[in-house]
């Protein structure tokens, strides 16, 4: 008995380091450097109206190379506007964004209707050369927020309209947040500030952003736009020259500051220790919305990305193989990036549904519109 | 003086007889010319009854002034006649009596000689199984002693033109018993019905040519293979399932494509250049769950002919290969049967007499059983989740059926109907909704399905015209179609309610094909050295190339909500018609040629495309057992597969060319020497090369384009090419059969609007593949089978390269985010700190890089269990991979992770501290590992 025991633990055992094994053995590195190329010329820039161009250039990578730098701070960078010559753009170092070390800023500020040109040269890379035009302001109409009790959980409903006009193809990119109002303990009073916190909700609720996922997708549960607080690209592809309200759905909205006012101190917020007569009544929150126009090559660069990262069914064959890769779209002619155009909106609504009690309301409607444009 | 009287009488009597000669002689010749003009112009009138054949020729020269010289028994047992003619000439009133007769004649002036000519006539028939009465398609019928043959065609039709005379026939084919028929003096022609046994062997596992004529160096086509269903179910393959696509994958010139897949990649050519036919006539999707099974139960099949080369003119449509599968027919004499049981599937088949004899039917049912164990599991996982208001579908399943139904009216006529269909359902979905104790109802629901199938039914019928003319007349529909449907609905509140929200979304998408057609072929064997066939075909197609809908509509606080999107590419009705004829001639015994022209017509928008297809196979045979052959082809193509993945999906849809896309074309050349060694060894070495035009691919960008563009705006049109070498040796007969087939091939393409307009590597552009397929029947109940396999990697576009992407539109200062990462820079590192999904890949050329070479080996053993009464059961055990080597699948960019130490100065010296950062690394994976499966098959 006890060696029928010991022998059918040795099998279990057997096979399940079998197994391991297998599993281990499916997935191996491979050291692809004998096909390392040579680098190619990389342009990022997006021509906003009202701000000066700022001109990215960079080189590609081998995949392998370990932070390697890749900045390319002596390119020669002409910019045209409207097919003439404006101004050789100089590097500035120190002008840094988030991912680079300095960057090549002209003085001109695009405005809208522009045709831009820009040509880049180097003696390692080559030259590089694109064009973009600035796209005119988003036709923003109104927006909302409700929040829905289903008993367990809450869900949230953020509504945004806007007007197309017909006739031509627009492309756009829309972010939200929402406002906590300040308070200052010390002064006791609301500081007329807001603390601005990224919306998270699933876009592809919205039939007019989901409808790039298809049947596969809904039955395997890809493709998702959950959780992107950097907001979604679409089209009017499906509302051409219509008023269109766009819905989006947080089923699980968690509101982690509740009904309690928040005092900003440097890099965080913190809950003032009052009695609640003291903070009551809170001000409505706000809902900012960011909806920009983009021109059409922009719009194809972002679209790449976002499907991307949208985790579809079609994205996954490419992954695997199944299908050829979708390249991220590039108007850089000798080399690779985008030069897109783009019109920033900024549109800012008081929620009044955002209750001044502890209980929330289910009705709701827009409050004063407030439109940040350049 | 009595001399001088002599002289004057001899010399008046010379004198005058000379004066006589020179007087008849021009005269005689005059007359003689005279008779012979009279002879040829003169204008014969005869009526005779039941006279002998001397008699009407004595009249016929009196009349026209001619005499017969023959020799004297050539009329003797010729029977009397009747001889009616009326102002007929001489030539035509000799035609007319002798030819019958096999008497023919030569004139020199009045003197018309007759002579005997050499007889032939003409034996057919057909050949048939003896137990069911089934036709025995490509039996060999053959003349011993003159080794003049021929095949029987798809219906067991056979007829051979021979001398009159001493006839000895050979009717053979494998896996039954032969027959010899001896006729010694057959002066007319014979019908012959032939009906072989089979051998109580088991049978040996073959692949041979169509024709099956003796051995493969005398076989008149190249590029060209016949496989019986024995050989289909004794490979082993990837979950078991016998599959006619994975054993073509083991012949030279054909890619197996993405592993584990049904996919067939013929000499560089694209999937849907290959023309699959059942029962000749066209199907379109092949393959279920994306491939992995084919759509061919093979249980439903007899065998196939396959094409890669030298393709015969009654075949077009497609620029690769034809694998034309032919269905069972019925057995007109017993009921037979068979059930299956896999691990994935079963299926049931029966075939019996309606009337004996005269009607008969087989079907064939296959079905997976995937949703019914699925379905139970998921009622569990449901009735989990109840409690929190969740609920979840999912179901899978495909199918095959096969029918057909054969009836005899006479040994001439024959009647068939054939129904195929086949079709994959997949459904998903999740539903939310409040739980009971929740006061405000509420549900979110989204739902999926998708259905894609075949259609095909035909009805035919064949007739015995005389002994040399046989045809086959049949009409079709086949239809293909995909449709995919979703559905999103949201409640809130009840709908009186103030605070009521709903909305529904749904979209679907469909596609479809459906060809109506009729088909005509007609094989005419006019003499021993030919055998000629002609035909035509018309098609109606009708494609939907897509019809996609979107709809939401709702209310929102009694505001209703309503978007639409409609986008329809209009129906496309196109018609199709060719005609072809082809004539198989044997020159001489070393010299045949295979020599036919397709003319085919394709109509659509107002727009004809015209092709000439030129066919031309021909064969050298230098020694019995050595030949040279060479063969060119051109074929067209109206019909292409859109597909954005290389598996097949139901979101494929088959198009027409159009107006703007013309039609594909390809032209192949091939040369090859044969050489066979006795009876059983045969080898073979085929070069090719072959050029595509007009072939059609998604362009770079197409995805980003608006669905309401037209299909035709996103394909980019180009042009192929490949060439190569393919090598086959072949053991065909014994215990121990099998081949070795190694190939050596390039293939590629070239658009304008992809990858720059450069020339790119096709992507199973495998330079070299062997193959190496064992049999070995241990007993005659345990038969082994081994199949190994090589190959160069597939090519795949591989990014070795990224770059950074542009700035994140986020006018928020300081705020660091983008794609939902954060970035920083710390100073002191000399470079950036990347966070995961900080960059994009960087694609340089299309298919740049080739995967790891691809080897794998597959055992299978059929274990045959005789029962009683002429039952068996048969054990299927076979182990896919069975060194599981795990073929890499696809190379791909990942992370390491590693370890860097750093040294912080602390109290007491430095402490050192260690932490984890991602390595970027490339990585392979293989999918497929030792796979064993089994089955067990119930005959009956």
């Amino acid at each position: 008995m006890k060696m029928r025991q010991t022998i059918a633990y040795g099998l279990r055992g057997a096979a399940m380091g079998a197994a391991l094994a297998l599993c281990t053995s499916c997935v191996e590195e491979v050291n692809l450097d004998d096909l390392r190329p040579d680098p190619t010329l990389v342009v990022n820039a997006v021509a906003m109206a009202g701000e000066p161009l700022a001109v990215d250039v960079t080189r590609t990578w081998f995949y392998t190379d370990l932070n390697p730098e890749v900045t390319v701070s002596d390119a020669e960078v002409a910019l045209y506007v409207n097919d003439a010559f404006r101004e050789r753009v100089a590097y500035q170092p120190g002008d840094s964004a988030f991912n680079v070390p300095g960057r090549y800023r002209s003085a001109y500020v695009p405005a809208t209707g522009d045709r831009l040109r820009i040509e880049v040269s180097h003696p390692t890379y080559g030259k590089a050369t694109a064009q973009a035009e600035v796209p005119a302001l988003a036709p923003f109409v109104a927006a909302d927020r409700r929040l829905v009790d289903l008993g367990n959980y809450e869900s949230a409903i953020y509504e945004i309209t806007l007007r197309d006009s017909a006739g031509s193809e627009d492309f756009y990119w829309l972010r939200m947040e929402e406002g906590i109002p300040v308070y200052d303990a010390a002064a006791k009073r609301y500081t007329g500030d807001y603390k601005w916190m990224g919306i998270r909700v699933d876009y592809a609720t919205e039939p007019v952003i989901g409808d790039s996922f298809t049947a596969l997708d809904y039955i395997f549960g890809t493709g998702s736009l959950w959780m992107r607080e950097e907001g979604v690209v679409f089209s009017d592809e499906l509302f051409d020259g219509q008023a269109y309200t766009l819905r989006f759905t947080n089923t699980y909205y968690y509101d982690q500051f509740g009904t309690f006012p928040i005092e900003v101190v440097p890099d965080s917020v913190r809950f003032p220790d009052l009695p609640e007569e003291e903070y009551t009544p809170i001000p409505p929150r706000h809902l900012r919305v960011y909806l920009y126009t983009l021109s059409a090559d922009y719009y194809y660069y972002l679209k790449a990305i976002q499907d991307a990262a949208s985790g579809s069914i079609s994205g996954t064959f490419q992954e695997i193989g199944l299908a050829e890769p979708v390249r991220t779209h590039s108007n850089i002619e000798g080399g690779v990036g985008i030069l897109g155009g783009c019109h920033t909106g900024v549109f800012e609504v008081a929620i009044s549904s955002s209750a001044t009690t502890a209980s929330t309301s289910r009705c709701g409607s827009a409050g004063s519109v407030r439109r940040d444009t350049p | 003086m009595v001399v001088e009287m002599f002289i004057n009488k001899r010399m008046r009597a010379w004198a005058l007889l000379w004066l006589c000669w020179l007087w008849l002689c021009p005269a005689s010749g005059l007359w003689a010319q005279e008779a012979g003009e009279a002879s040829r112009d003169s204008l014969l009138t005869l009526r005779m009854d039941a006279a002998p054949v001397a008699d009407i020729l004595a009249e016929i020269g009196r009349q026209a002034g001619v005499t017969f010289s023959y020799e004297s028994s050539l009329l003797r047992d010729l029977p009397v006649r009747d001889f009616r003619v009326e102002g007929r000439s001489l030539d035509a009133c000799l035609d007319a009596l002798l030819s019958p007769c096999s008497i023919g004649y030569t004139s020199r002036g009045r003197v018309v000689i007759l002579k005997r000519l050499p007889r032939r006539v003409t034996v057919s028939g057909f050949v048939r199984d003896s137990a069911s009465f089934v036709p025995l398609m490509g039996a060999s019928v053959y003349e011993v002693a003159r080794r003049e043959g021929t095949p029987t065609n798809g219906d067991g039709f056979f007829s051979l033109t021979l001398p009159a005379g001493d006839v000895r026939l050979r009717v053979s084919y494998i896996g039954y018993k032969g027959r010899s028929f001896h006729f010694p003096a057959l002066t007319r022609d014979t019908a012959l019905s032939v009906e072989l046994a089979p051998n109580a062997r088991v049978r040996e596992v073959v692949v041979t040519a169509p024709g099956q004529e003796p051995l493969p160096a005398r076989q008149p086509l190249m590029g060209t293979l016949s496989v019986s269903q024995r050989v289909v179910r004794a490979i082993p393959t990837l979950l078991g399932e016998p599959d006619i696509v994975k054993t073509l994958q083991l012949t030279p010139g054909v890619s197996a494509g993405t592993e584990g897949l049904a996919g067939m990649y013929v000499r560089g050519g694209d999937p849907d250049g290959n023309l699959f036919l059942v029962d000749s006539h066209p199907v379109y999707q092949v393959g279920h769950l994306g491939g992995l099974f084919s759509a061919f139960n093979p249980e439903a099949i007899r065998g196939m002919d396959f094409f890669k080369a030298g393709f015969p003119a009654r075949y077009g449509g497609r620029l690769s290969s034809v694998v034309d599968v032919h269905t069972r027919e019925g057995n007109m004499r017993e009921y037979h049967g068979s059930a299956t049981i896999g691990l994935l599937s079963g299926g049931l088949s029966l075939e019996g007499p309606i009337v004996r004899d005269r009607t008969s039917f087989q079907i064939a049912l296959r079905r997976s059983w995937a949703d019914l164990v699925s379905a139970p599991a998921l009622a569990i996982v449901n009735a989990l989740n109840k409690k929190y208001g969740d609920k979840y579908s999912f179901r899978y399943a495909f199918h095959d059926l096969n029918l057909k139904l054969n009836h005899r009216f006479s040994e001439r006529s024959r009647l068939f109907l054939s129904l195929y269909n086949g079709s994959d359902v997949l459904k998903g979905g999740r539903e939310e909704h409040n739980l009971p104790e929740e006061t405000v109802p509420y549900a979110d629901a989204t739902n999926a399905s998708l259905r894609w199938g075949n259609l095909m039914a035909s009805v035919g019928w064949t007739y015995q015209f005389n002994s040399r003319l046989y045809g086959r007349v049949s009409g079709f529909v086949t239809r293909y179609h995909s449709r995919i449907e979703t559905e999103r609905s949201y409640i809130y509140g009840a709908e009186d309610s103030e605070a009521y929200t709903s909305s529904r979304s749904e979209t679907s998408d469909a596609s479809s094909i459906l060809d109506m057609g009729v088909r005509s072929q007609f094989d005419y064997r006019p003499a021993a050295a030919h055998r000629m066939r002609f035909g035509g075909d018309f098609l109606l197609h009708r494609f939907r190339p897509e019809r996609s809908e979107a709809r939401t509509s709702g209310t929102n606080q009694g505001a209703d909500l309503l978007a639409s999107r409609l986008y329809t590419d209009a129906l496309l009705w196109a018609r199709e018609a060719s005609l072809f004829a082809e004539d198989d001639w044997t020159l001489t015994d070393a010299f045949r040629l295979n020599a036919g022209l397709r003319l085919s017509l394709f109509n659509i928008e107002r727009t004809t495309y015209a092709l000439l297809e030129p066919r031309l196979s021909a064969r050298w045979l230098l020694r019995d057992d050595l030949s040279l052959k060479a063969s060119y082809a051109r074929m067209g193509q109206y019909v292409h597969l859109l597909s954005d993945s290389y598996i097949d999906l139901p979101t494929d849809s088959w198009m027409p060319v159009t107006s703007r896309l013309r039609p594909l074309i390809s032209d192949q050349v091939s040369a090859g020497v044969y050489y066979d060694i006795g009876k059983r060894y045969s080898f073979s070495i085929e070069g090719y090369y072959k050029r595509m035009l007009n072939l059609l691919d998604y362009k770079d960008g197409y995805s980003f384009l608006p669905a309401s563009v037209s299909w035709e705006e996103k394909m980019a049109v180009g042009e192929g090419r490949s060439y190569g070498m393919e090598l086959m040796a072949r053991k065909s007969a014994g215990r121990f059969t099998g081949w070795l087939a190694y190939t050596l091939s390039w293939s590629d393409r070239r658009f304008d609007e992809i990858d720059g307009g450069r020339r790119f590597p096709a992507k199973y552009d495998n330079r070299h593949k062997l193959n190496i397929v064992l049999t070995h029947r241990l007993s005659k109940r345990v038969e082994l089978t081994a199949a190994w396999t090589y190959a160069t990697g597939n090519r795949m576009t591989l990014s070795l390269e990224n770059y950074r992407p542009a700035e994140a539109l986020n006018p928020v200062p300081n705020r660091d985010i983008l794609f939902g990462y954060y970035y920083s820079y710390y100073e002191g590192f000399d470079n950036w700190f990347w966070g995961s999904g900080s960059s994009l890949d960087y694609y340089t050329r299309r298919n740049n890089y080739r995967l790891p070479a691809y080897h794998r080996l597959d055992l299978g053993i059929n274990i045959y269990r005789p029962k009683k009464r002429g039952r068996m059961g048969i054990w299927s055990v076979s182990i896919y991979n069975v060194y599981s080597r795990m073929n890499t699948f696809l190379v791909y960019k990942s992370q390491r992770r590693g370890r860097i130490f750093d040294t912080v100065p602390g109290q007491g010296g430095y402490v050192s501290s260690s932490y984890g950062r991602d390595i970027p690394v490339f990585k392979k994976i293989g999918i497929l590992p030792i796979i064993p499966m089994i089955s067990y098959t119930y005959k009956f």
